[in-house]
């Protein structure tokens, strides 16, 4: 055997694990669900091709199609804005005590170690007609509020998302805090410069990679986002693009037309995932130069 | 080098034989046995014949059945091995899955309102002719209504008639309106409990007595918060919703077209009867299973069945329980008549491309049978078998507790009259039930001022264009097919 061929042969061994396993469930069932879009399919007998009918239903029929997707934006960019800007404040307050950091880091982050589903059934008691939070504002001779109603639904979702997100981020975003040059900060310090010169001209770059990559990652999670709003509802105020894919395709069984409105959600990440990485990126600071 | 590349190999199999493996594991279930059936083997070891059943129960449920099965059937019937799976995600997407990968269970649960696709497409075995020939159960012990519930004519696609495709295991039904009389004034109880022909339960009230009851029943605090409920249905609203319209002699769907009946001003009249009366009494801010709470005596009627009595111990409130039937639209001489609704239960039903069948229905005949004399007994589901009712639950000496069978006797009353209504061919009852959740929480905010952005009319829109919307393409696909 060839020097080269065998390279390739142990290249591919090596890789042969993550490749089949993509292969198999991420290749196969995007590829998959592609041509499902193009087809008439309720999980019985075979798809039937119908070309872009899907689509144009989508597109004219959905009656709350846009309204999905404004929801969806109004999601993520809540949840995204307040688990970063949070995680960010708490993250340099943290590194900025001189102990106890790990007890604060393990606080912040228990709520992401709690399972998605208990998580949510903690906030739906709490947020109930005569749960904890109306039984405070009660004793303060306030209230009741109904967190789920059709005008503070969404709200109470991005309170509880942010909750549940924030101590991801510190955990990404503390080590990165720390990692900051002190000389540099101390060269600032002579220089005279205030606490906020310092976290804008010198924190805030030697942080942007990591910040780039959550913000990245948020957004993309966020245009995803569908399980708070199953669990709590809260109708056409948070009814969201994901939250209805599931329902046609696991309640419906219209698999192709729910294949159709996963390919539009997902060329529409794809697009901001671009425009974020051609825009955002540039802004982001690489040590190396890259 | 050759030695590394042999063990890249080998992890590259590995690989792929664990991915594989992965893909077999979570495919789902055997496909039925895999050996022709041979009933001689039924009553022996040798050669066992593998029956699966696959269903949406839960872990004790299971446990129970499990149980069973090893301690009666598999004395009766040594040479079949029964494997019980339970799904942990959607049921119903889970056979369809099953089904489209050829690896469907033998035996599956089945839901009436779910059945239409599977008949449609010659997915199930017929029983007709398994009962004809079974000396365990006999057609006359399985209750009419199951006919209504499982019978399928493709030539006319319509349900009632032709081939039977299932039978209800038992019969869970949410079918007659409990109340607490202690909660009632002596005017009120007067209303709820007539009863012209002293059987025991309440005479049907008319939708305008019902309505002003379910409202004047609410008592709140100083602060507006409701502290008693008038009327809380069960745990499937939109059921009783059906049940309701079904009253009124009407439906939420026209059976010519499928298409949904909800811009019928009758029909709307009902649904704004309906969700005003769960929005004066609070119902989506309330507890979202009513009956713990109608047993602590903070509901004063809800609609529940036999299983609430055992489950929720509804026969702690002793001579206080009330039970009546659904209400009806108009109440005159003729028109009396309340349809207590049925297709809340599941019942079994068998792969036409098992190689089990002739197994499957041993179990299936089995398990109406035992469990049938075991919910008798323990009055919690009403038993499959109509003699089990007689001859158990309603019989004083083995039924000692009066209440209990004052509660078993309305639901066997219940039972004989009850219909399985609602059926569309071409939208589940789950599809119906899931855009009626989305929605109605908004319509019953509006209803109580909270906010104006959900009329009746936009929301009964919003179900007719949800409906019409799987209708077009159900019928596209079918069509389609040919």
């Amino acid at each position: 055997m060839k020097r080269q061929t065998k390279t390739v042969v142990q290249f591919l061994g090596y890789v042969s694990p993550w490749l089949v396993g993509f292969s198999c469930f991420g290749l196969f069932p995007m590829v998959y669900s592609l041509y499902m879009s193009f087809c008439s399919y309720m999980m019985v007998g075979k798809p039937i091709w119908i070309g872009f009918q899907n689509f144009i239903d989508l597109f004219t029929k959905e009656r709350f199609f846009y309204k999905t997707f404004a929801n969806t934006f109004v999601f993520m960019t809540a949840t995204t804005v307040a688990t970063l800007v949070l995680g960010l404040l708490f993250s340099v307050l943290i590194n900025s005590i001189p102990r106890c950091k790990r007890f604060f880091q393990t606080v912040y982050y228990l709520p992401a170690i709690l399972p998605f589903i208990a998580g949510t059934m903690l906030w739906e008691s709490m947020y109930a007609r005569f749960g904890i939070l109306n039984g405070i504002l009660g004793n303060l001779g306030l209230g009741p509020i109904e967190f789920l109603n059709t005008n503070n639904a969404m709200t109470s979702l991005v309170v509880m998302s942010v909750w549940g997100g924030i101590g991801g981020k510190i955990t990404m975003l503390l080590p990165a805090v720390a990692a900051v040059p002190q000389e540099q900060l101390e060269s600032m310090d002579l220089d005279g410069a205030n606490a906020w010169s310092k976290f804008v001209h010198v924190t805030l770059p030697m942080i942007s990679p990591t910040l780039f990559y959550l913000l990245i990652m948020d957004i993309i999670g966020g245009l995803q986002a569908y399980g708070p709003m199953m669990m709590l509802g809260g109708g056409t105020a948070t009814i969201t693009a994901t939250l209805q894919i599931y329902n046609y395709a696991m309640i419906d069984h219209l698999m192709g037309y729910a294949s159709a409105y996963a390919w539009i959600v997902f060329v529409l990440v794809l697009i901001v995932t671009v425009i974020f990485f051609k825009f955002g990126g540039r802004k982001v600071y690489y040590a190396d130069g890259d | 080098m050759k030695k590394s590349f042999w063990k890249i190999a080998a992890v590259a199999f590995a690989s792929l034989f664990v991915c594989t493996g992965c893909g077999i594991l979570g495919g789902g279930t055997s496909g039925g046995g895999g050996e022709e059936e041979d009933e001689s083997t039924f009553g022996s070891a040798s050669g066992k014949t593998v029956v699966t059943y696959y269903s949406f129960n839960n872990e004790q449920t299971n446990r129970e059945l499990q149980k069973a099965v090893e301690e009666d059937f598999n004395v009766k019937y040594p040479g079949i091995h029964v494997d019980l799976r339970i799904s942990t995600g959607s049921f119903f997407t889970n056979v369809f899955n099953d089904f489209a990968g050829g690896t469907a269970a033998d035996i599956i649960g089945m839901e009436p309102g779910e059945i239409a696709p599977f008949v449609m497409y010659d997915y199930l075995e017929p029983l007709d002719e398994y009962f004809a020939s079974s000396e365990i159960v006999h057609q006359d012990d399985i209750w009419a209504v199951n006919k209504q519930a499982y019978c399928y004519d493709q030539s006319t696609m319509k349900f009632g008639t032709g081939k039977l495709y299932a039978v209800m295991k038992d019969w869970s039904t949410d079918a007659m309106l409990f109340y607490n009389k202690a909660l009632l004034s002596e005017e009120q109880l007067a209303i709820i409990g007539r009863d012209a022909n002293n059987d025991g339960i309440g005479d049907p009230m008319t939708f305008d007595e019902f309505s002003k009851l379910a409202v004047d029943l609410i008592k709140s605090d100083s602060k507006g918060s409701v502290t008693q409920y008038g009327y809380l249905p069960g745990l499937h609203e939109a059921k009783v919703l059906a049940q309701f319209l079904a009253n009124a002699g009407l439906s939420w769907f026209d059976p010519a077209t499928g298409y949904s009946t909800f811009k019928n001003a009758d029909v709307q009249n009902v649904l704004n009867m309906y969700y005003t009366v769960l929005a004066k009494n609070d119902k989506d801010h309330a507890p979202g299973n009513p009956y713990p709470i109608f047993r602590q005596g903070q509901v004063a009627m809800c609609m529940g069945g036999l299983y609430c009595t055992d489950m929720y111990d509804f026969d702690g409130l002793g001579d206080n329980l009330g039970i009546a039937y659904p209400p009806v639209k108009t109440r005159t001489a003729e028109t009396t008549e309340s349809i207590p609704y049925t297709t809340g239960c599941v019942g079994f039903a068998i792969n036409k491309e098992s190689k089990s069948k002739k197994a499957s229905f041993r179990f299936i005949e089995w398990y109406l049978d035992y469990f049938g004399a075991q919910d008798a007994r323990k009055l919690n589901n009403f038993p499959a078998l109509q003699k089990y009712a007689d001859s158990i639950m309603l019989n004083p000496e083995i039924n000692t507790n009066a209440t209990m069978r004052r509660i078993a006797a309305c639901f066997n009353e219940s039972l004989k009259r009850a219909a399985v209504i609602d059926r569309n061919l071409w939208c589940s009852q789950a599809s119906f039930e899931g855009i009626e959740n989305m929605y109605a929480g908004e319509l019953m905010e509006t209803i109580r001022g909270k906010n104006n952005n959900r009329p009746l009319s936009d929301f009964c829109d919003i179900l007719d264009s949800g409906i019409r919307n799987q209708v077009d393409q159900r019928k596209r696909d079918y069509e389609t097919r040919g």
